[in-house]
């Protein structure tokens, strides 16, 4: 099953490993004053480097094992994004995802994971190589 | 169904309370025990509003808005003068309880008023009882503390302040506690919460502690995911699923 929205597309032959993709991502996720943290990260198995982010999976773990329906499907983007004012903390989600792309935020309780930047994901606009596409 | 609040014409579904019609309408009523994923218990009664049947009736009766039910034709007035002194007498109970709550304060200066200064505790407790712990222990599904003694003695703790099964050391508890009252040590081998020690379970990978081991067997004994999901610290899932892709893709 396709998704009906655009998707961001990894295409990890075309990173260079060049991590503007975690510079955009902390600067859309934080402040002018200060960065916030990256919700993807460039990882090097072997010779390779590879972006790895929130895959949205249309059966995300993460969905499944939230007691509380934090976590929910964006109908707009695709992206499944947290409702901070539901998240109770209690961490299942962080451990639920098999590619451990949700993060913990000690300092505000949060999990952290990518939400496609709301439809305009920033990663993918500054890759200079067309590694992230959102298309 | 129409319901008017403070003036404004809103609209709602028939089961939302008053507080959440109220919060669409970025109407601001205080709260403190209010969570949106918990059931409303109506224990801190800082969001009272007075509300009438309709627009010629008289009489208005105080409810807490977060429990309160919606009904056509309701008016709702969120800042009476009554409303305004019940929600200050609460607020100076709960600051004569709780002195040490940066919360209380700072929500009695943000409403003003003439505040009266009870006698402050003396035990050091920052609990407000505002159960937000006891309904997420119940929402995870543990339902391992509840509220223990009754009026002043009244406080939150496991059964018979004893060590419980039912407890997995998790600290959601002590994570949404809106005072960090609820008091957790961490070492790398065990956490200890409520007077009990949980062995930390140890990623796999990389041999750090990631979750209470308890934690690991209720995820696991959820069946919504299979159990081999809780042996890695995300860190070291992120890194094998990068080498798993790589080698997929070559």
């Amino acid at each position: 099953m396709r998704s009906p929205t655009p998707m961001l597309i990894i295409d990890w032959r075309k990173c260079i490993g060049c991590r503007t993709c975690e510079l955009a991502c902390a600067m859309a996720k934080g402040s002018p004053e200060k960065l916030g943290r990256p919700r993807i990260a460039i990882h090097r198995p072997e010779d390779a480097s590879i972006p790895m982010t929130c895959l949205q999976c249309l059966e995300a773990a993460c969905v499944k094992i939230c007691p509380v329906g934090a976590l929910s499907r964006h109908p707009d983007t695709g992206a499944v994004v947290l409702d901070e004012n539901r998240c109770i903390h209690c961490q299942s989600c962080v451990a639920a995802c098999p590619f451990g792309h949700i993060s913990w935020a000690e300092e505000t309780r949060t999990p952290l994971k990518c939400d496609l930047c709301g439809g305009q994901p920033a990663c993918a606009k500054f890759c200079p190589t067309g590694a992230l596409t959102y298309k | 169904m129409q319901l008017v609040i403070d003036g404004i014409p809103c609209t709602a579904q028939s089961g939302e309370t008053i507080l959440q019609v109220a919060r669409r309408n970025h109407i601001d009523i205080p709260t403190l025990c209010h969570h949106d994923a918990l059931e409303g218990v109506g224990a801190c009664r800082l969001c009272v509003v007075a509300v009438r049947a309709h627009a010629e009736a008289v009489d208005a009766q105080v409810v807490a808005s977060c429990m309160y039910a919606v009904k056509d034709g309701l008016q709702v007035d969120t800042a009476t003068p009554e409303v305004r002194r019940l929600r200050q007498t609460v607020l100076d109970l709960l600051a004569a309880r709780c002195p040490d709550a940066p919360e209380i304060q700072a929500l009695r200066e943000r409403m003003g008023g003439d505040a009266v200064d009870y006698a402050p505790a003396t035990d050091g407790s920052k609990c407000i009882m505002c159960y937000r712990c006891v309904r997420a222990c119940e929402a995870i599904g543990c339902n391992a503390i509840a509220a223990v003694n009754r009026g002043p003695q009244k406080e939150v703790a496991p059964p018979f302040f004893d060590a419980t099964q039912r407890c997995i050391g998790c600290g959601t508890c002590a994570a949404i506690c809106p005072t960090g009252h609820i008091a957790v040590t961490e070492t790398p081998q065990y956490r200890e919460i409520w007077s009990q020690r949980f062995a930390m379970a140890q990623c796999a990978g990389c041999g750090a502690p990631f979750m209470t081991e308890a934690t690991r067997e209720h995820l696991a004994g959820l069946g919504k995911l299979k159990p081999d999901y809780f042996t890695h610290c995300a860190a070291c899932r992120q890194r094998d699923a990068a080498a798993r892709f790589v080698r997929v893709g070559t």
